[in-house]
């Protein structure tokens, strides 16, 4: 089979098509890697592109992942054994409250899709859970979403928290959400500020790399 | 600090301000309200202007919102154009605040007319030296009532009032408790007012409690939509300013007593005549009604500062009814879902029976709410205003000109509001536009449009309507005579996402909850549409583009403003408050956000199709 389709299904969003696909990959022994490497990150990186030129929106977006995600539940049992090295490790919540909004999710979604191992600790996040995430989980980037002005300065207490544990070098600090700006990352002393779910993926890459 | 004179077209209003201030500013001292749905944060970008002369430099958010040919025209926002110098703005009519068509006929039921507030006419035995009682208990010993309580107020009046009156009075009683004495026979004069105070538009409906009959209707806009048009923007405004939340509630107070005299116009009676007052709205404009501050319910887990219905005095609240006037607020359940979702549980009977059943509130906070075999579960899905017409490019609430219904056969067919030129689109109109789009395969089901590049699929008539570039596609509903400013009126590929989103929330929120219930969907006997909304959409494009459950359409009633006839049935008789301060201990809240797998299933409740249980009835995907 051409790893190609896979990419192309879940592009198009077509869940049971990418499941069809990856059987098929699974079943011609292409490894596990390369299944992710070439359908699902190439198959999300495009989606991610087509979301920031506004080609795609976020219900797109949402059943893309949904083929993703089929195709990653297939291949979980390979993760656990340890087939597959993620690009990186993320740790994302909400730093307090969650007033229904998807774009927290929509990061991981892509993040996930882009090959990232995403530990989403969900919303209202105490900063202990952060620190414990780069504690025992080896986490390398911390991704924190706030929804209104009254909440975002819980970004701050959990940098602080960090800094406090002895972890503030381990780790990149990247924000988002609403009413955040890249001035309040800057004043925060976060490591990057991200606007959307796309250029999450891209500010992830970033981090990393330096 | 020097003035700058601003002249708004076409009204020829000219105002005087400082320079530097906002031209949404400067509007408001000149009386003209404006659409500003973002708060006039510069994010929605609806209340553009033409700016005639120089306009200042324009903003980052200008740019950004209208396009550089726009801003080059003369184009600005409103909420962001700040002149230094004297300058004529013309403000188009779709930038401005209108009144809107508001669904006022709700289901008319029988009740039992046992109202909270009573009047008796009585003609008390003069005091003698044989019967030497106090007034009071004279009184209260005519009315049948020996027990009442009396306020000190009351007292200091009673025994005047009684003299000049001959003691020939009428009492009024709330209750246990005598709350006026008027002189002569007022007995037939004796009104309530139940208000449905919701996020975009308030109904006040006005009872004539001896009769016991609906005597006239008045609604408005809620004036807080200036400071934001969803609930989230207001909490905000309220938090963020220290007058802010005084604020809001004067808004909404001016709006209660702007009804309130509308409707004793209309009923041809004073408003002291008025004893009585019952109000539902959701636990937000609950809050900023009764001036509770509203943050809390913006940050996890959402608690109200009180869920127990209120009994108050009128006056408390500034209410220009009888000075002596009682106020009664249905209870709430949890942040977002409030004394209006009770209304809607109490005038629907949900709890009548075993049956499953299911009410949707279709507005901006999508309250949801099953019954079934003595349990009743809610939830807020907080759906998002597309279906009130905001973040619709051409979008707009219910009101004169709106597109609010469209066929699509061989042509395109469309109706709007009062017959009036297209204007815009409100919620039923987008969701029979993209239910007749998905038919006539301009729309497939991920939502995606068609591209003008393949226009050659559709029959020519249709075809020619699919305008711009392959990866920015729009659809023309209306041709440029059809409309009200000469430019075609379309649905652009983004507007079709937005109410994937706004749907898939609601449907998501029924799914969940059923499954809370151990149902599933097709045990579903009953689903209610309410809301001012829920009348005018087709229950075929509901189904279609996968808002509800596809069920049987004889299984899916719409019930009109079921909260507001609930604030009715609460004034109307008191033991319809017992019955929903009964029922409102056994509502359970579920709050959605703390599902796991929520984005799952939303993700699965994208499709425009019919849904059953989340997956689509339509091709395998």
């Amino acid at each position: 089979m051409e790893l190609k389709d896979l990419a192309d299904a879940i592009i198009a969003g077509n869940r049971d098509r990418a499941r069809e696909l990856t059987e098929q990959a699974i079943s011609e022994s292409v490894s596990p890697q390369q299944i992710i490497n070439q359908g699902l990150i190439a198959g999300m990186s495009v989606v991610g592109h087509k979301f920031k030129n506004n080609e795609y929106y976020v219900p797109e977006v949402l059943i893309a992942a949904r083929a993703m995600h089929a195709s990653l539940d297939l291949l979980r049992p390979m993760i656990a054994q340890g087939a597959i090295e993620p690009v990186g490790r993320v740790a994302i919540g909400t730093v307090k409250g969650d007033l229904h909004d998807i774009g927290k999710n929509l990061v991981a979604m892509m993040l996930e899709g882009a090959g990232y191992e995403v530990n989403d600790l969900g919303v209202d996040v105490k900063p202990e859970q952060f620190v414990e995430a780069v504690k025992d989980k080896g986490v390398q980037i911390v991704a924190l979403s706030a929804l209104l002005t009254t909440t975002m300065p819980a970004m701050a207490d959990i940098i602080s928290a960090l800094r406090d544990a002895g972890v503030r070098g381990k780790v990149k600090v990247m924000i988002g959400g609403a009413p955040v700006t890249q001035t309040y990352a800057e004043e925060i002393k976060a490591d990057g500020y991200a606007p959307d779910a796309a250029s999450a993926v891209d500010m992830a890459k970033e981090l990393l790399a330096a | 600090m020097p003035d700058v004179q601003i002249e708004f077209l076409p009204d020829k209003l000219r105002v005087r301000v400082a320079a530097g201030s906002s031209l949404l500013e400067a509007a408001e001292q000149a009386g003209i309200a404006f659409e500003t749905p973002c708060g006039g944060e510069g994010r929605c970008g609806k209340c553009r202007v033409k700016v005639r002369g120089s306009p200042p430099p324009p903003t980052a958010e200008e740019i950004e919102a209208l396009g550089e040919d726009q801003v080059s025209a003369g184009l600005r926002l409103a909420c962001r154009c700040r002149p230094h110098s004297d300058v004529v703005v013309y403000i188009p009519p779709q930038s401005r605040l209108l009144q809107q068509s508001i669904l006022t006929a709700g289901i008319a039921r029988d009740v039992i007319l046992d109202p909270a507030v009573s009047k008796r006419f009585l003609d008390l035995p003069r005091p003698a030296l044989e019967d030497q009682r106090g007034d009071l208990e004279r009184l209260l010993r005519a009315a049948g009532m020996p027990h009442a309580g009396a306020s000190l107020a009351l007292l200091r009046e009673l025994g005047a009032v009684l003299r000049a009156a001959e003691w020939k009075v009428t009492s009024v009683f709330a209750a246990d408790r005598l709350i006026a004495v008027e002189p002569g026979d007022t007995s037939r004069l004796i009104y309530g007012i139940a208000f449905d105070v919701g996020t975009t538009t308030v109904v006040g409906y006005l009872l004539d409690l001896a009769a016991g009959a609906q005597v006239a209707v008045a609604s408005d806009m809620n004036a807080q939509v200036a400071h934001g048009e969803d609930v989230v923007t207001r909490i905000q405004f309220a938090t963020d300013n220290p007058k802010g939340l005084d604020l809001l509630r004067r808004d909404i107070t001016a709006v209660l007593n702007g009804i309130i005299m509308q409707c004793c116009r209309s009923a041809g009676i004073e408003a002291h005549h008025i004893y009585d007052v019952t109000v539902v709205g959701n636990t937000c404009m609950h809050h900023l009604l009764l001036g509770l501050p509203p943050g809390q319910l913006a940050v996890m887990p959402y608690v109200p500062v009180v869920t127990a219905a209120q009994d108050l005095a009128a006056a408390e609240l500034d209410l220009a009814v009888n000075p002596a006037a009682r106020c009664y607020l249905l209870p709430n359940i949890a942040g977002f879902v409030g004394a209006d979702t009770m209304g809607v549980l109490l005038a629907a009977d949900l709890d009548r029976s075993d049956d499953l059943r299911v009410a949707i509130d279709i507005g901006t906070n999508g309250e949801v709410v099953v019954a079934g075999g003595g349990r009743i579960i809610a939830c807020s899905t907080a759906a998002g205003p597309a279906f009130e017409g905001a973040t619709i490019s051409r979008g707009m609430r219910a009101t004169s000109g709106a597109i609010d219904s469209v066929t699509i056969d061989d042509e395109v067919r469309f109706t709007t509001i009062n017959g009036a030129g297209a204007r815009g689109i409100c919620g039923s109109g987008l969701i029979d536009a993209v239910a007749e789009m998905r038919r006539a395969r301009v729309v497939d089901e991920t939502g995606r449009m068609l591209s003008p590049a393949h226009a050659d699929r559709l029959p020519p008539p249709l075809a020619r309507r699919l305008q711009g570039p392959p990866e920015r596609p729009e659809f023309i509903l209306a041709w440029p005579e059809q409309t009200q400013n000469g430019e075609p009126l379309t649905v652009t590929a983004r507007d079709v996402r937005q109410l994937q989103l706004a749907k898939g929330a609601l449907y998501t929120g029924v799914d969940i909850l059923l499954e809370e219930m151990g149902a599933t969907a097709s045990q579903v006997r009953e689903i209610l549409l309410a809301g001012a909304f829920g009348n005018y959409v087709k229950r075929e494009s509901a189904v279609a583009v996968g808002l509800i459950p596809a069920l049987p359409l004889e299984r899916i009633r719409s019930i009109g403003n079921a909260a507001g006839e609930g604030a009715k049935l609460a004034l109307a008789s008191a033991s319809a408050r017992r019955r929903v301060e009964e029922l409102a201990a056994r509502v359970e809240y579920v709050e959605l956000s703390a599902c796991p797998g929520f984005h799952l299933r939303f993700a699965d409740a994208m499709f425009l199709a019919p849904l059953l249980s989340g997956e689509s009835a339509a091709s395998g995907r």
